[in-house]
């Protein structure tokens, strides 16, 4: 009884259920603060310890914010309404953001500007759009020293969109979903990393909330990376029929289903560096073409048909002057 | 294996070669190097599928054969003409494979650092368990490329099956995750008393329901203009088919009567000649057939709209006892038999002033009436 009392009480200020409060309890007192990578020591010397399941992957959360993650969000100069709300919608999704105004690049390029930014916040990851013309939107997604990726953002619907019904709570952590090619490419599989550290809530950041909402799907389909965010519904089923069918399914009585919160868009990976901001190349997309090019190559098309029309008006005096009756001796026989 | 013969084919070659010879073993060494590296990766790894095992053989086998471009033409068979490969080599090396080379150097490069990267992420994030992570991997692949059940790939531009695609990956990977959270014992479903603050506001879900309504509205509107125009067009037909029906009979009545008339006078009756009354009832009854038009049996809907066949009870009781005027009314009716009586015909004629009394006067009050309700019953029972 003892025990339940004090799972109570413990509840309340913990934000997740766990049997062995007593020893965590006693475990609290002995922690002190320390960095990820000895709490990661610790937090092996815990996994060991098996449930009543056996599964190793037992381990519990004390509550307490260890992986700590910070990720500066932030546009430059020029950026248009479109993509200024989708840096928004980022940000509530974001609960370990950091806020900064718009960059504008110093003498030394973007890459410093944001460099010496990273380094004055104390952020881990970054997310940088970037607007060319009013009209490319790109985007970079680093972690601080670590690598950095560039890709050039499409088919972006923002959370506004009335057609995107969904909702969650602010700060639940998402399930990161992820495609299987994933884990077949070797730029994707350093795509993926970026991803989580990004995208994923570090688990208990004081902004996140206990349950989980939200799934974020990422899919590679013809080169490009997909992004979507759905809400996980889980509502009563109607009757018996019902929870016996999704029982069988999904081991629970709930019928589960996801609705579409967004925001969407479509990342085309440009290039891979090593460093932050720049440094070697790792990975170059081949197939991707920069909408400079592709703006030129339709202007260049356009100028084709008049091109045409003169060739094909050089050819035809060409064919009327070659094409020569040849002359005739009986022309003249009848007049 | 490949790796095997290229050394063998190293051997073999002759001193002229050896510069290029040194190129190629730093490269080999290098290939050799990172599939060094590959295999410390897969013995990392815990369980390897066979489509990375494919796919890393190609990446490697890749990188062989750029490695092998730039110094041997592989078509033939080494032990055969490794002196015409000699040769080859030298007219190869000298144009345009130094630039190759660099290539090919860069590219082993570029991937080896990847590879370095990566592995180095990897190996920071697994030390974190799910709980930390929250990633999910679906077993099921896109069916865009050539993963494809049915071996034909989904259009990548077919919108609604794309998303269809994507929604029942995402599907699959929450019930993965669902069952990893109760193992790790992290709280999954969201208790209906748990109130947060949401991403999008209250104001703006009104909006979103607001649409929704609007958009089923539409869908009605438009289903049920569909629907009255059908109703419309059937009722149409109905109606004119009635009419028809109506004007037909009507049209055979009246020729039947006329013939009738025709023939009754020619025809032999009864009464010698003499028309009465009721000689022709019976005949005019055929003629009017078995007419049931006048029958009670009517469609007829009842208090909660459906539809009924066969008699009405309850009309026709109210029809019998208000029906014609009530009681009342139909005691002032003249049945036949009474239209007919002429019992109080006096053929002499004695009208009397105001002092006589009407047939069948009555006997006891004096000059007092009896009111109307008694009169009527009285009437009655005459």
């Amino acid at each position: 009884k003892q025990k339940s009392k004090k799972q109570k009480v413990e509840r309340d200020t913990t934000q997740e259920v766990s049997p062995k409060e007593e020893e965590k309890a006693q475990e609290k007192e002995e922690h002190t603060d320390q960095e990820v990578g000895e709490e990661d020591q610790s937090l092996k010397q815990d996994e060991p310890r098996t449930d009543e399941n056996g599964g190793d992957e037992a381990f519990v959360s004390d509550g307490r914010y260890r992986n700590k993650q910070r990720c500066l969000v932030l546009c430059s100069r020029g950026v248009t309404a479109r993509y200024r709300h989708l840096l928004e919608d980022l940000r509530t999704l974001l609960p370990h953001h950091k806020k900064e105004s718009k960059l504008d690049a110093g003498s030394d390029g973007t890459g410093q500007a944001v460099n010496d930014i990273l380094q004055m916040r104390s952020c881990n990851s970054v997310v940088f759009l970037e607007c060319r013309k009013r009209q490319d939107c790109y985007m970079w997604l680093g972690l601080a020293g670590g690598p950095s990726a560039r890709f050039h953002v499409s088919n972006i619907h923002t959370m506004d969109e009335l057609r995107l019904t969904g909702n969650c709570m602010k700060g639940s952590r998402p399930i990161l979903s992820f495609d299987k090619s994933f884990d077949e490419f070797h730029h994707l599989r350093l795509l993926k990393h970026l991803f989580i550290d990004i995208f994923g809530t570090p688990r208990g950041h004081p902004k996140s909330k206990p349950f989980v909402d939200r799934v974020m799907g990422f899919y590679s389909a013809d080169g490009k990376v997909w992004v979507r965010n759905y809400q996980i519904l889980e509502q009563q089923p109607l009757n018996a029929l019902e929870a016996h069918l999704s029982k069988k399914q999904t081991n629970t009585a709930d019928k589960t289903s996801l609705v579409e919160i967004g925001p969407r868009f479509v990342l085309n990976p440009i290039r891979i560096f090593r460093g932050s901001f720049g440094g070697q190349t790792l990975y170059q997309n081949s197939d991707y073409v920069s909408p400079n090019e592709i703006r030129a190559l339709e202007k260049k098309g356009k100028g084709n048909a008049y091109q045409h029309r003169k060739q094909s008006l050089k050819k035809r005096k060409e064919r009327t002057e070659a094409i020569v009756l040849p002359h005739d001796p009986l022309a003249d026989v009848f007049q | 294996n490949n790796v095997i013969q290229v050394i063998e084919l190293d051997d073999t070659t002759s001193d002229e070669e050896e510069e290029d010879d040194d190129e190629e073993e730093e490269e080999k060494k290098e290939v050799e190097e990172k599939e060094e590296k590959d295999q410390e990766k897969k013995d990392k790894k815990d369980a390897k599928d066979d489509v990375e095992m494919e796919v890393e053989e190609e990446n490697e086998k890749k990188e062989e054969e750029t490695a092998e471009d730039t110094s041997k033409t592989e078509e033939e068979t080494p032990a055969d003409d490794a002196d015409m490969e000699e040769e080859e080599d030298d007219d190869e090396d000298d144009d345009d494979d130094d630039d190759d080379e660099e290539e090919t150097l860069k590219q082993a490069a570029k991937h080896k650092a990847l590879l370095s990267v990566t592995n180095s992420l990897i190996a920071k994030s697994t030390k974190l368990p799910f709980g930390e992570r929250f990633d999910v991997t679906p077993s099921t692949h896109l069916p865009f490329g050539k993963h494809n059940k049915d071996n034909n790939p989904l259009d990548i531009h077919d919108d609604l099956k794309r998303e269809l695609a994507f929604y029942n990956l995402a599907m699959e990977a929450t019930i993965a995750a669902r069952d990893l959270c109760h193992k790790s014992r992290i709280p999954f479903s969201r208790p209906d008393d748990f109130f947060a603050e949401m991403v999008k506001t209250d104001d703006h879900m009104a909006m979103v329901k607001d649409r929704l309504i609007f958009e089923t509205k539409k869908m009605d509107a438009v289903a049920q203009r569909k629907s009255n125009k059908e109703q419309k067009l059937r009722a149409k037909e109905k109606q004119s088919n009635k009419l028809e029906e109506k004007a037909r009979q009507k049209r055979e009545h009246m020729q039947m009567t006329e013939q009738w008339a025709k023939t009754a006078a020619a025809s032999n009756r009864g009464s010698g000649g003499v028309l009465n009354d009721g000689d022709d009832s019976a005949y005019l009854q055929k003629l009017a057939g078995n007419n049931n038009n006048n029958n009670k049996k009517r469609a007829w809907t009842d208090r909660d709209g459906n539809k009924q066949f066969g008699v009405n009870k309850k009309r026709e009781a109210a029809d019998k006892k208000y029906g014609f005027g009530g009681k009342r009314g139909r005691f002032k009716q003249n049945d036949p038999k009474e239209a007919g009586d002429m019992s109080a015909f006096n053929p002499r004629g004695n009208f009397g002033g105001a002092g006589t009394k009407g047939v069948g006067g009555r006997k006891g009050k004096g000059q007092q009436r009896a009111g109307k309700r008694a009169r009527d019953a009285s009437r009655s029972r005459k």
